[in-house]
């Protein structure tokens, strides 16, 4: 960052320097950053003719809805969003239930052979998770269970990773607070469930945080296990608007616009929660 | 048994919570992934002959997939994406989360706006790339040629198919990189700066010698975690590479070429072999990523 | 027994989870679901149902957007108010994926449309209900209501495993409007290979980015035409591959030497960032070939429906050819519903609900004297020569298991059109590999 002399004779400071070649690095990836959604919606709005028009217009010259009544015909989007939901729900809940337990049990009891389960756990999150998905598909097509809700849920039941991060909280926590418990008669299950668990809000948010991004994210098991569109999740909603409307460029935005929304109006309103949650699971890592 | 005199009454009734609470979690692990796991390497013997009826071949699969040239290029263009995904997103990451965690004004806007692509799906980040890069009216190119720049093929010529889904990997994931960065940088006592103002080191030192050495632990966990979601990458291949895409060879992932093999051509045997390997390449990458990290991670 | 223990163990698991749990929502979830799939399961008659209403899924490719798939159930659903059909549309790409995936997991729709290419892996599994005894549903059924053509992919062993819904031909479609600027004569039947080339350089204009003729890498619709027009085969009529043949490379080169020979096409580069329809929709393309079944989008879109035209494809070097294929309804082994199911597919088939395609003007409709429907509802345009094309059309060619040197002729082919591999190299290597999976097959 070398201080240009132009700027040094109108009597700018180092520091003032500084501050205006951050600023002006931060406002150009913050550009990058924000246009492709801006760029999204804009071409939401064109016909095909406009969005093709070369030099491009910026706003569209008749503001098009017919691409969202397209894409609503195409997707049922309600149910979109009602599947997705239903299965971050599941799946955070199932994960929440598991680790929390799982996560207590291995950091605070030392019961014999749990070195050994623990190194299993530490071992499942060096696996590519793709190992898995052609015996778990196998798996829940054996119960008969292609096809619903429970389906997508499924990979989600446990999470290693979250008996990983709940350990370490609990780790953190001092002894006194089940010593006097334990005297008193309590059982590790109320200990667990009276004093420990209503101690971990912050890494059970995180967790919480943490495992709805990623099943909002997953692709490829939605695409496999769920045969009709209204047992899709929006991203494998998406990938099929993708097959049909293969270079339909304004009515594929319109579908990503719709898609994206819920969850950037969450994000936007938990911001802070979010950006701790994730920060501290790659703290704790 | 014999170990039963060694635990007092409290210790057993302990132990017996400490499995029951633990239950759950290896019921889960045995029937989701170890079982799978085992049954993964025996499909990897067998073949499909459609509709769930298997042929054990033993290990023709794999001398199969030794000897299939597209496996190998797929190999090739995963290293490759990793390669160039991995060092640029956590170093971009990195200097924005130093920007960024600077006293400057804005700095929840600026938070705000570069953690949007964190929350979107991969497929809806694909889908808005791809329309950028489109060769003939995507403005990526129309931008290039206001500056004279003839136009190009981004995703269908094969030289920078793989670079263009480079590109849109590292842009999804900075977000994600940058908060767990920032969450390192802010863990760093500000005494020390402190004291290296007063020794008169310029900010550029203080960076090299104070700030990368105590972030380095947080370094390696978004370098190791990088490279394993580097080598899973199928998402945006999948969503931005279709089958009539000249390209398609120079960007397909081994992991897009496990799903292909597996649902869509149906030789689910030979895609466990494919996603076995893939399991081998991982752990080998990652033993190399352990043994490094002594040569620069600074654990206090 | 596995099915058992695996349900077991989750449900074991499940218990474990809830043990104590204070929320409660995912038990009554799971609830909901044993529910469900009790109900799927009991197939004895509720009592407490006046009217049992049958649910039976119906499902087909294409994008939900099909008024004619809406209008037919709903004549079929007011002729059976006992019987609710639940439409499930899939786009082409992922409709053989997920029926496989269906199938394996019982999950299968009860009625759905099947392909030449695929239907006899799904007969051999035993996954089909034989569908040519209707006669108790409605009297006037018999396969003799279909043109032979469009029954005989769908025979095994003198059964019916399938019933006509309907059949494609490939037209070369063109605009007409590029034509008249240029003061060219429009394609008609007399036209061959040497001709089309010949109008193409004419129309095309690169300045304005115009191109004559729009070689884009598709099957169906494409290659498959111009290896037959050469007298070559890609499986020939023994059930051997014909990839080798001089006749089929002589039917690549000729769609590769319109991109890079004549250069009267765009590149598959360009086709893969803009699609070959929306090409031709956008006045880009002067001439393509494209089946029947695109007459629809088409006619509907307002930006070329005043357009463009059809015509008969060239002929080749060696004869007249175009693909043909038909489609077919089947009903699913697994289904609970039988008896609503058959009512539901002697109604598909039915000349009434064929006649309602045609008059919206969906694919070409099988039942006999429904097609002639079909060409009316395109009566501004030369529709009949789908129909005429007849004459000279040959089935796609298949095998018991097409999809597996499908998806490598699919792969060579990029190669070769993309001009990553010569014609004759990728069509020798393709030849080894369909030959490897023929020989399996045996």
């Amino acid at each position: 960052m070398k201080n240009s002399p132009t700027l040094k004779k109108k009597g700018f400071t180092y520091r003032e320097i500084g501050k205006i070649v951050v600023h002006t690095l931060l406002i150009i990836g913050a550009i990058s950053m924000i246009f492709p959604f801006i760029w999204m919606i804009l071409t939401s709005l064109k016909t095909f003719g406009e969005a093709t028009r070369i030099p491009p217009t910026i706003l569209p010259s008749e503001w098009m809805v017919e691409n969202y009544t397209k894409v609503l015909n195409v997707l049922p989007f309600t149910q979109l969003y009602i599947n997705t939901i239903l299965m971050m729900l599941g799946r955070v809940i199932f994960a929440v239930v598991t680790c929390s337990m799982a996560g207590y049990a291995f950091a605070r009891i030392k019961f014999p052979g749990s070195k050994i389960m623990f190194g299993l756990i530490l071992a499942q999150m060096m696996v590519p998770g793709q190992v898995f998905t052609i015996p778990q598909y196998l798996l829940v097509a054996d119960l008969g269970m292609l096809n619903t809700i429970f389906a997508l849920i499924f990979p989600g039941l446990i999470s290693c990773f979250g008996v990983f991060l709940l350990r370490q909280f609990y780790l953190s926590l001092p002894n006194e607070l089940e010593e006097a418990a334990i005297i008193d008669g309590c059982n590790d299950w109320k200990i667990f469930t009276r004093i420990m668990f209503p101690l971990t809000k912050a890494s059970v948010s995180a967790l919480t945080i943490f495992t709805a991004i990623w099943a909002y994210k997953d692709l490829m098991w939605p695409i496999i296990v769920n045969i009709s569109m209204d047992k899709m999740t929006l991203s494998a909603g998406l990938a099929t608007l993708n097959g049909q409307y293969v270079t339909d460029y304004p009515v594929i935005m319109a579908g990503t616009v719709l898609s994206m929304w819920p969850i950037l109006i969450l994000y936007v309103i938990f911001q802070r929660q979010f950006v701790e949650g994730i920060a501290m699971t790659g703290t704790k890592g | 048994m014999t170990k039963d005199l060694k635990y007092s009454k409290l210790d057993k009734s302990r132990f017996k919570w400490g499995y029951i609470m633990v239950a759950p979690t290896m019921l889960g692990l045995l029937i989701l992934n170890l079982w799978p796991l085992m049954q993964s390497f025996w499909l990897s013997l067998n073949k499909n002959l459609g509709f769930n009826n298997y042929k054990y071949i033993g290990s023709d699969n794999y001398i199969k997939m030794f000897s299939d040239s597209t496996i190998w290029q797929a190999i090739g263009n995963t290293l490759v994406f990793t390669i160039i995904t991995v060092p640029l997103a956590v170093f971009i990451s990195l200097i924005l989360a130093s920007l960024v965690n600077s006293k400057i004004k804005g700095k929840g806007i600026y938070r705000t706006i570069y953690f949007l692509p964190m929350v979107v799906a991969p497929a809806a980040i694909a889908m808005v790339w791809k329309w950028m890069f489109n060769a003939d009216y995507g403005i990526i190119n129309y931008l290039l040629g206001t500056l004279g720049i003839d136009p190009v093929r981004w995703l269908t010529n094969p030289s920078t198919a793989l670079l263009s889904v480079s590109i849109v990997a590292i842009w999804g994931q900075l977000g994600y990189r940058m908060i767990i960065l920032m969450a390192g940088l802010n863990s760093i006592p500000n005494s020390y700066y402190e004291a290296a103002q007063i020794d008169g080191a310029s900010a550029i030192k203080q960076f090299r010698h104070i700030t990368l050495p105590l972030v380095s632990p947080t370094l390696f966990f978004v370098v190791i975690t990088g490279f394993m979601n580097a080598i899973k990458q199928f998402d945006i291949v999948y969503m931005m590479i279709e089958d009539v895409n000249p390209a398609l060879q120079h960007a397909q992932t081994i992991l897009y070429l496990y799903f292909e093999e597996a649902f869509v051509k149906n030789n689910k045997g030979y895609a466990s072999a494919i996603v076995m390997f893939t399991f081998v390449i991982i752990m080998i990458i990652t033993g190399i990523q352990f043994v490094l990290q002594k040569k620069w991670v600074h654990y206090e | 027994m596995k099915r058992i223990i695996s349900l077991l163990l989750v449900l074991v698991m499940a218990m474990a989870s809830f043990a104590g749990c204070a929320s409660d929502k995912p038990t009554e979830k799971t609830k909901e679901e044993t529910t469900k799939e009790e109900v799927k399961k009991d197939t004895t008659k509720d009592k407490e149902e006046p009217v049992e209403v049958s649910e039976i899924r119906y499902a087909y490719w294409g994008d939900g957007n099909e008024d004619f798939v809406k209008a037919i159930v709903e004549a079929f659903e007011a002729k059976n108010p006992d019987v609710k059909v639940i439409i499930e549309a899939l786009p082409w790409s992922e409709y053989w994926t997920k029926l496989e995936a269906s199938a394996m997991g019982g999950a299968m729709p009860d009625v759905f449309i099947h392909h030449p290419k695929y239907i006899e892996q799904y007969v051999d599994n035993n996954l089909l209900v034989p569908v040519d005894d209707l006669n108790d549903i409605d009297p006037n059924f018999s396969l003799d209501n279909y043109p032979e053509a469009t029954v005989a992919p769908f025979l095994f062993d003198g059964t019916a495993y399938g019933l006509p819904k309907d059949f494609d031909t490939i037209g070369l479609f063109y605009n007409k409007e590029i034509f008249d600027a240029a003061g060219v004569p429009y394609p008609d039947s007399t036209w061959d290979w040497d001709k089309l080339v010949e109008v193409a350089k004419q129309l095309t204009d690169k300045e304005n980015d115009i191109y004559g003729y729009g070689a884009y890498i598709t099957p169906q619709q494409g290659y498959y035409n111009t290896i037959m027009q050469a007298g070559g085969y890609l499986i020939t009529p023994e059930g051997k591959s014909g990839a080798a043949m001089p006749e089929t490379m002589a039917g690549m080169q000729y769609w590769v030497d319109m991109i890079y020979t004549h250069e009267v096409s765009p590149t598959p580069e360009q086709f893969a960032d803009t699609e070959a329809k929306q090409m031709f929709a956008s006045g880009k393309l002067a001439m393509m070939f494209a089946g029947s079944w695109n007459m629809n989008n088409f006619a509907q879109n307002e930006d070329i429906a005043d357009k463009f035209d059809v015509a008969e494809l060239p002929a080749g070097p060696a004869q007249k050819a175009v693909m043909t294929n038909s489609i077919c309804f089947s009903i699913a082994k697994s289904t609970e519903e039988l008896e609503a199911a058959r009512r539901f597919v002697a109604f598909l088939a039915s000349e009434e609900s064929q006649s309602i395609e045609a008059a919206f003007g969906g694919a070409i409709p099988a039942f006999q004297g429904t097609a002639s429907k079909w060409v009316e509802t395109y009566s501004d345009y030369n529709a009949q020569i789908f129909i005429d094309s007849l004459e000279f059309a040959y089935p796609l060619p298949r095998t018991k298991n097409t999809n597996k040197w499908y998806s490598v002729v699919k792969d060579y082919a990029r190669l070769i059109i993309s001009n990553q591999v010569s014609v004759e190299e990728g069509c020798t290597k393709l030849n080894e590999e369909m030959e490897a999976i023929l020989a399996e097959e045996q």
